[in-house]
């Protein structure tokens, strides 16, 4: 790799511009009749590895399938290294798409598939082979190559996707979910080939709705939901936010408001309460630790018989939530998630504010 | 990183049809198709075969009129073509074409000729079948009927492209519904406006094809103007070309999209 690319690979957006390895979407919005999939979002990124992180229906699928070319954009501009997707061979030849649906050509073997792909590619029928099979030894397909895929287990056929994604050492790889149904050894496996290609100077922009998952392999994220771009950004700062986040907790006991009562006397940072059953009692908190234990010690001390204690925030989806409302309102949007950065709520102003937006619910007390 | 020039559009061909051709070998359809041919083989050997007094001549004309004039030239190409796309789509994996450097009218190009190509090589393999049965009843005469089957074979075949087109156009604007869509347009405009009287019947291909393959007219003849040949096969062959190339045209344009 040359010393250009590698520092490239390094920087990250910082080299983003004509016909290198890019993904630039201006105001970019793809609907279906009266459905939007995509809504007015505008990004800017570079080689290295981008998690595109959004609950089930989000419109990653849209949006991955409208950079890999499958998809003409309703409205708005989308740049794949330099140039429109859709329909152009050019384009299409620096571009590898691994999509979601679990669906192959089950008559066909795992080299067959690959081999065909790469002649698609442009590939005489000899490299075209060769490079099949170095693509499905890379990601551990070696001796089921010769199998037809109909045979494959969830993660082989995961795994045979990826391989055609790959074989002709696409700019820029587009992976949905990529590593559905994939074992340990096998999601090492993945990780690594992305890790190469993303220190060679490619865009690896692979999307998935486990945070986790985005967490092993890199630390920049855009986050969509509802079909917009919520937040792009580090980890970190997406920790940040998820930190910032009013917490739930779900208290399931006897007396509920008996429960509630003793909490609001003595607990600070409490925003809202909930009596969405008989029996249960939920809390929206800012400061979920103390509210954990605050808990804990009133149903010692007042004898409550308690069932569980849960948090219905324990998956992104609150968070997703929560980031959309604060773009409705204005505090953040897809064109401030293309600045770059996550913007939590910054301030004990904008704190209250949603705590007043989140009180008058039904129920509250 | 090294990706390959972008192939050119006859070598994007030669590489759909190759994996194409690869899926239909394997596939159940040429069973299906086999199986089809099979069964409208059977009635006329049967009758050369253990009848006394048969016509040869006659049971190999009429077997290509009903077995192959009005059913196999319009179950081939609905079977081979109309689906071709619409699987894809509705099996969600056009993505692994459509996302490869390539047009997508050679996407199309590519299934069109093995689909068209597949129906052919089953028609001549029955046509030959009929023809031999024949032979092995009475062979002086089948020897002099062969000009006349080749003409009849090559009428088909004219007819099986134009149908191919036909489905490949359907499948393009209707991935969901081809199959169906494409069985209610060939039988209406093609099977039953080729039995009306008057010039009406020259809505269907089939007609004029019946006319270049020197069959006898269908239904109702009466008041049906006599046409050259030679504007029979221009007829076909541009309604051939136009539904092939908007076939083409339509996918190339249109975005396939499945249904989520």
């Amino acid at each position: 790799m040359s010393a250009t690319k590698k520092k490239r690979a390094d920087d990250g957006d910082d080299a983003i511009s004509g016909d290198h390895a890019s993904i630039r979407a201006v105001r970019l919005s793809k609907w279906y009749g009266k459905v939007t999939a995509v809504a007015d979002i505008s990004i800017h990124i570079g080689p290295g590895i981008w998690g595109l992180l959004g609950p089930n229906g989000s419109g990653k699928t849209t949006f991955m399938r409208l950079i890999a070319g499958q998809l003409k954009p309703s409205v708005g501009r989308l740049l794949v290294c330099g140039d429109t997707p859709f329909g152009k061979p050019e384009v299409l030849r620096r571009i590898g798409y691994c999509p979601e649906a679990d669906t192959l050509y089950d008559e066909l073997t795992g080299l067959e598939l690959v081999t065909a792909m790469a002649r698609l590619s442009g590939y005489t029928r000899d490299a075209a082979t060769k490079r099949a099979k170095d693509a499905l030894e890379e990601f551990g397909l070696g001796e089921a190559m010769n199998r037809k895929m109909g045979g494959y287990s969830r993660g082989m056929r995961q795994r045979a996707k990826l391989a055609q994604a790959v074989v002709h050492e696409p700019d820029v790889l587009i992976l949905d979910e990529p590593l559905t149904g994939t074992d340990p050894t096998s999601r090492q496996q993945i990780l690594d080939a992305l890790r190469r290609r993303a220190t060679r100077g490619a865009v690896v922009l692979f999307s998935t709705h486990v945070l986790p998952e985005i967490e092993s392999i890199t630390d920049r994220l855009l986050l969509i939901a509802r079909g917009q771009l919520v937040a792009q950004g580090q980890m970190q700062e997406i920790r940040e936010l998820l930190d910032e986040h009013p917490h739930h907790i779900r208290v399931q006991c006897d007396r509920p408001r008996d429960l509630a009562s003793d909490l609001l006397a003595h607990e600070k940072g409490i925003v809202a309460l909930h009596f969405p059953a008989p029996d249960l009692l939920e809390v929206r908190t800012w400061q979920p630790e103390e509210t954990y234990q605050a808990i804990a010690e009133r149903i010692v001390k007042g004898g409550y018989r308690c069932i569980s204690i849960t948090s219905p925030d324990a998956t992104l989806e609150a968070l997703f939530h929560y980031l959309v409302e604060r773009a409705n309102r204005g505090a953040g949007t897809g064109a401030d998630a293309g600045s770059g950065s996550v913007r939590g709520l910054q301030t004990q102003s904008e704190k209250s504010a949603y705590q007043q937006q989140l009180s008058p619910g039904a129920g509250s007390s | 990183m090294s990706a390959p020039p972008v192939p050119s559009f006859f070598a994007s061909v030669g590489a759909v049809v190759q994996l194409t051709a690869l899926r239909t070998l394997r596939g159940r359809k040429l069973r299906a198709a086999a199986l089809a041919t099979f069964v409208v083989l059977l009635f006329p050997a049967v009758i050369a075969l253990f009848k006394e007094d048969a016509d040869a001549v006659e049971i190999v004309r009429g077997g290509i009129d009903w077995g192959f004039f009005r059913l196999l030239v319009f179950l081939l190409p609905v079977l081979f073509t109309s689906g071709t796309i619409g699987e894809e789509v509705e099996g969600r994996t056009l993505h692994f074409l459509m996302s490869r450097p390539v047009s997508r009218a050679a996407v199309a190009m590519g299934k069109y000729i093995v689909g068209a190509g597949a129906s052919l090589a089953v028609l001549w393999a029955g046509i030959l079948l009929l023809h031999l049965v024949g032979f092995a009843t009475t062979p002086a005469a089948m020897i002099d009927e062969l000009g006349a089957t080749a003409r009849a074979g090559g009428a088909a075949s004219l007819l099986v492209l134009t149908y191919s087109g036909i489905c490949l156009l359907w499948g393009a604007l209707t991935p969901g519904a081809a199959g169906m869509i494409s069985v209610v347009w060939l039988g209406f405009f093609e099977w039953f406006m080729s039995l009306v009287p008057s010039a009406a019947r020259f809505v269907s291909m089939n007609h004029f094809a019946r006319e270049l393959g020197g069959l006898e007219r269908a239904g109702l003849d009466q008041w049906v103007p006599d046409v050259d040949l030679w504007i029979c096969a221009a007829v076909v062959s541009a309604v051939w070309l136009a539904f092939t190339s908007l076939g083409v045209l339509t996918v190339q344009l249109s975005e396939l999209r499945y249904k989520a």
